[in-house]
């Protein structure tokens, strides 16, 4: 599901059936970082909207976390994710970036981090784009799927 | 041979209902063509879309994946779709819509151990015989979308996908 108001009105009818949330944490820099940042966000967006939609019916794909990087940016996402996880619908918390800067703190958050480095795709054929992006949610989906057992079993 | 006459007054008249015509023609046209607009427009049905060659397609189920232009207000985009695409034993070339009935999951084939040659979505563990059938007890409620058809020159063309009455 994505922040649409037509897929509002699902969750909010059908919301037990809606226990995953994927947040992708996107950087925004103007200055020296900006090529890369844009290429990290775009990256992300891709697999994310990939994964959204084949889980389209259990995972809910929140609005990017977008942040300058500073010593606030882990305090900023620290809160986020305690109102996700306070709102009660989620039990299941991801999160999915291109950016290595959140990979030491990932013990801190209370989800699982999903840091995937982002691939040049912009010079790529629109077709074999697509077979990168599969190829790189196949893994992804197993994560998911793994946790989403476990919580069965326990 | 009289030449008939024509007098000024009648040339008058002639010339400006002429003129006066083409121009209550020239406003008239624009709207009456918005007012049958609406009629005149073609389906909106989805123009077909080729995905792949027959050659490929097996009595096993295979995922097919293509992209349609879709149009939300002006801003057109290109969607990835995909298909369960197999033969059935008549010869037939069915083509399912991956999309889960239930709440709208990608199914997969033959990925749950315990229910094999079933399509199986992993969000509500949702199960679907080969032919798209739910099956009882599972979330889904009505069997997978078929997607309009046609085999030309070879390759396989995807339309829209239809949706199909409950078992």
């Amino acid at each position: 599901m994505k922040w649409k108001t037509k897929d509002a009105d699902v969750f909010l009818k059908s919301g037990e059936y809606v226990d995953s949330i994927l947040i992708p944490l996107t950087p925004v820099n103007f200055s020296h970082e900006f090529k890369s940042s844009v290429t990290m966000s775009e990256y992300t967006e891709l697999l994310t909207s990939e994964i959204e939609r084949q889980l389209h019916g259990r995972l809910f794909l929140s609005p990017n976390f977008t942040y300058v990087k500073n010593e606030s940016s882990l305090d900023l996402l620290t809160s986020f994710l305690e109102h996700v996880k306070n709102s009660g619908h989620f039990k299941h918390i991801f999160l999915m970036t291109s950016d290595v800067y959140w990979k030491e703190f990932e013990q801190q958050l209370s989800g699982q981090l999903f840091w995937v480095p982002a691939l040049p795709l912009e010079t790529m054929d629109e077709k074999y784009k697509l077979e990168v992006i599969k190829e790189q949610v196949k893994p992804l989906f197993q994560l998911i799927f793994t946790d989403w057992q476990r919580s069965i079993n326990s | 041979m009289s030449k008939e006459d024509i007098s000024r007054r009648q040339f008058l008249n002639y010339t400006l209902t002429g003129v006066g015509g083409f121009m209550a023609a020239g406003m008239l046209m624009p709207m009456v063509r918005f007012a049958l607009d609406p009629i005149l427009k073609e389906g909106t049905d989805q123009e077909l879309v080729a995905v792949t060659s027959t050659e490929e397609i097996a009595n096993e189920p295979k995922r097919f994946d293509f992209k349609i232009k879709q149009k939300d207000g002006w801003y057109e985009s290109d969607v990835t779709q995909s298909a369960w695409v197999y033969k059935a034993k008549n010869g037939d070339i069915i083509a399912l819509s991956p999309i889960c009935k239930h709440l709208g999951c990608t199914v997969d084939w033959n990925t749950d151990p315990s229910h094999p040659n079933q399509f199986f979505c992993p969000c509500h563990l949702g199960r679907y015989t080969k032919d798209g059938t739910n099956v009882k007890g599972t979330a889904p409620l009505a069997p997978l979308d078929v997607y309009d058809s046609q085999v030309k020159d070879g390759k396989l063309y995807l339309g829209k996908a239809k949706p199909r009455k409950g078992a």
